[in-house]
């Protein structure tokens, strides 16, 4: 296991558990699914709809499964669901939004949530429950630099949940909420200019208290991906023109409206964003927005903590003229790739997590409904409903 | 009236092909007012290319093949310019009160396109504005000279950095004193909370302006050089004269003090506001200082000021050069109706159209390109069911760079 655990004693327990239920020799599992997500455009189905998981790693898919290590590995059959990638949350506070913003200076780059992560908390453990096996973790929107937004999983309930070092996101924000009326910056005007003074700053020789700058350096030379909030068309506009300035690609999040003109703009800029989430209370210019942006090419996945949510969104944007495979997208591979983890969630290609949901359908039609969830090749949420569906009866 | 008239740029379409943008248009038959020659009955406008091409009378040649708009019984004027306004940005982006001195804020970055007072100026013949920063600090940050349509910021934009943000009077201060008992806490604890406090942070921003300047050693406006300040770098430049400092100054010792600034560093400005103007008329016309009057319709104005109706018509009597602008004031009649107020209150007809177009764009420096009708300039037109300063007339159709965008 290559995932960093918080918390040692608990792991070690939880992995003593597991390896008895295995036996000896039960390294690596096999699944047999009715049909096989490996990625929203790349469905495996019948015999073909086979995945190989060994230490926590998708170690094959489909006919190139070599037959000897397909028999050696331990058989699970679920001949008559869908096997899917996890689904991926690009904004959660997971209730912990007290610890989340340091809101006396505007300016906290530097701050990682990953320090206020509670690997035990409730919010955390509940995601799977609705099909979520990633979140980022994300400094609230209390500050225009509110720091670096830590990818975050569930775990089962000893072990607790555990942080995916090395990626997430550096978290703007240009909404109202970030404007204080006690400090620096109090209006949009003054929050442009501090992220301008930030960038420019980050691009000199840094004094001795540069350490916050440093974080922003990092992201502009490309190594964390920025995130800006910003929700209307006020705060889009300045957003974009800020990123065509710095020649930097954001995740724009919770974009309500776009204009015809900005999604001219958004076209081949490399912006990505992060939708509002739709509800059954969307206006219908919301619901049409996803078929719109996927007309135009531009990427997006949807913004909300539960999965539950996040698959209610991808049901109404097909509803409303999205292709199903990019509405899929927008709720795994996308989110996956917004917080820098592409290639190790997200998609069940050779080499990812072993992170999956196990349904009784398509993820993205409504009626469907959970069986398990798996997170780095170990279940994490076993239905109550479909209990009978257990690999260890099916065995 | 003989007409002027640009050749080559005709010709030039003509030989391209006329492309659909560069098609050229002939408005003809309106009463067209021009601002720097007299009105032409019965004229002719010719636009190609977004830029007028010809103004003349009924005789104006005109190209085979134009299409043409009639405008028979219609006024056609130049789009009115307003040289001081807030429009397409919110109340609560104008003042950023993290400090009182924030030279190089730009109220670009807070502009939405989709403000709708932008298209309602547009619909009362408005096509270029400039947009202020507010009054909350005494030193408040850059405007910006925009069109009134576009979809985005760049699309607008006509001139960057247009004018930095001075005020004077009880503004600045009103936030930062216990005004109804109490003590201010946090960022509010601060000077100014007096008229004096107001220009003392005016001017010690100036100071550390020209001490900054003394004490650089690295070329200079070079972002890389340590110590690089971008707000003493517009201040150095507001010294220099390469940015006019617009001073909002409404009672009479305000407007005093403006002057006063000015001389002391030596910096180009204008007084903005200024309701109290015909009391210092005689100071304003020796200082040779422009007056842009905002509203001047309506009847109170901040800092208790006392307004006076022939305030304009005493400006002109003077010859201090002077425009009206609608102001952050949201109570303005909008910009020509303020015009037509002026008009009723002595101030000749011709100086009060003159005064929301020509002399507008003076003030901002965009003169060589909008405010009037001459070849060369931006198409920026607009045509009226009647007189524009008549209260029975309206903008029937408005015109920027030749494109239509009305409504």
């Amino acid at each position: 296991m290559q995932r960093i655990l918080l918390s040692l004693t608990c792991a070690t327990l939880g992995f003593a558990g597991t390896l008895a239920a295995q036996g000896a020799d039960g390294s690596s599992v096999l699944i047999r699914a009715g049909n096989l997500v490996v990625a929203p455009n790349e469905w495996l189905s019948g015999a073909d709809a086979r995945i190989l998981i060994r230490d926590g790693k998708v170690a094959g898919i489909g006919a190139s499964i070599p037959a000897e290590a397909a028999r050696r590995a331990r058989q699970i059959n679920w001949e008559h669901a869908t096997v899917a990638p996890g689904l991926v949350a690009v904004h959660d506070l997971l209730d912990q939004g007290a610890d989340l913003g340091e809101s006396i200076d505007a300016f906290t780059p530097s701050l990682v949530t990953a320090d206020a992560f509670d690997p035990f908390g409730e919010e955390l453990a509940g995601r799977p429950r609705t099909g979520i096996t990633a979140v980022a973790l994300a400094p609230t929107s209390d500050n225009t630099f509110g720091g670096i937004a830590s990818v975050v999983q569930p775990g089962t309930t000893a072990m607790g949940g555990q942080v995916l070092p090395g990626l997430g996101y550096l978290k703007l924000a240009l909404v109202r909420e970030s404007l204080k009326n006690d400090r620096f910056p109090t209006s949009r005007m003054g929050a442009a200019d501090l992220i301008r003074s930030a960038f420019r700053d980050a691009q000199r020789p840094l004094g001795p208290n540069g350490e916050g700058l440093s974080v922003v350096r990092g992201a502009l030379e490309g190594g964390t991906p920025i995130a800006i909030h910003a929700r209307t068309h006020a705060e889009l506009t300045t957003a974009l023109d800020l990123a065509a300035e710095f020649e930097i690609t954001p995740i724009l999040l919770e974009v309500q409206e776009i204009e015809d003109k900005t999604l001219e703009r958004l076209r081949g800029s490399g912006v990505s964003l992060a939708l509002a989430p739709l509800g059954y209370g969307s206006t219908e210019e919301q619901l049409e927005m996803p078929a719109r942006l996927g007309a135009a090419g531009v990427r997006f996945s949807f913004l909300a903590t539960r999965g539950t949510d996040l698959r209610r969104a991808a049901a109404l944007a097909i509803q409303h003229g999205l292709d199903r495979a990019k509405a899929l997208a927008a709720i795994t591979q996308i989110p996956a790739e917004q917080i820098g983890a592409g290639d190790r969630i997200g998609t069940l290609r050779v080499g990812r997590n072993a992170d999956f949901v196990v349904m009784n359908g398509d993820p993205v039609d409504l009626s469907s409904s959970l069986i398990q969830v798996w997170i780095g090749g170990e279940p994490v949420h076993v239905s109550a409903q479909h209990g009978q569906d257990t690999p260890e009866a099916a065995r | 009236m003989k007409s002027t008239f640009l050749a080559a740029p005709i010709a030039l379409a003509l030989a391209a092909g006329l492309a659909a943008q560069d098609r050229v248009t002939v408005f003809r038959g309106a009463q067209v007012h021009p601002i720097s020659a007299a009105p032409i009955q019965n004229g002719v406008v010719v636009v190609a290319g977004g830029r007028i091409v010809a103004v003349g009378g009924a005789d104006t040649k005109v190209p085979e093949g134009a299409q043409v708009v009639d405008c028979t019984g219609k006024f056609l004027t130049p789009g009115l310019v307003d040289a001081g306004t807030t429009l397409g940005v919110a109340g609560q982006d104008l003042n950023e009160q993290g400090e009182e001195v924030t030279p190089h804020l730009r109220v670009i970055d807070a502009l939405d396109p989709t403000d709708p007072r932008l298209s309602r100026a547009r619909r009362g013949g408005v096509t270029t504005v400039q947009v202020n920063p507010g009054n909350r600090n005494v030193v408040g940050g850059l405007g910006a000279v925009i069109k009134t349509a576009g979809d985005t910021v760049a699309e607008m934009l006509v001139q960057d950095e247009s004018g930095l943000r001075l005020t004077m009077g009880s503004e600045p201060s009103s936030g930062n004193r216990a005004i109804r008992g109490g003590t201010p806490v946090g960022i509010y604890y601060r000077r100014p909370t007096t008229r004096m406090g107001v220009v003392w942070e005016a001017r010690k921003a100036f100071y550390d302006a020209i001490a900054y300047q003394d004490q650089k050693t690295v070329p200079e406006g070079d972002p890389e050089m340590t110590g690089f300040d971008p707000g003493m770098e517009v201040l150095v430049r507001a010294l220099r004269g390469e940015v006019t400092v617009r001073t909002t100054a409404r009672a009479e010792q305000d407007i005093r003090t403006a002057i006063r600034l000015a001389e002391e560093f030596g910096y180009k400005t204008m007084v903005e506001e200024a309701t109290e103007a015909w009391r210092v008329v005689d100071d304003l016309a020796a200082a040779g200082i422009p007056v842009l009057v905002a509203a001047p319709s309506r009847s109170d104005a901040p800092e208790g000021a006392d307004v006076r109706y022939h305030t304009l018509n005493l400006l002109a009597k003077k010859d201090v050069p002077f425009a009206i602008c609608t102001g952050a004031d949201e109570g303005s009649l909008g910009l020509a109706n303020e015009a037509m107020f002026a008009v009723r209150h002595g101030l000749p007809h011709d100086r009060a159209l003159r005064a929301v177009t020509l002399d507008a764009a003076r003030m901002i420096g965009v003169e060589d390109r909008v405010g009037s009708l001459a070849p060369g300039l931006e198409a920026d037109l607009v045509i009226w069911s009647g007189d524009p300063l008549s209260p029975t007339s309206t903008a029937e159709a408005v015109y920027i760079r030749g494109q239509e965008v009305t409504p």
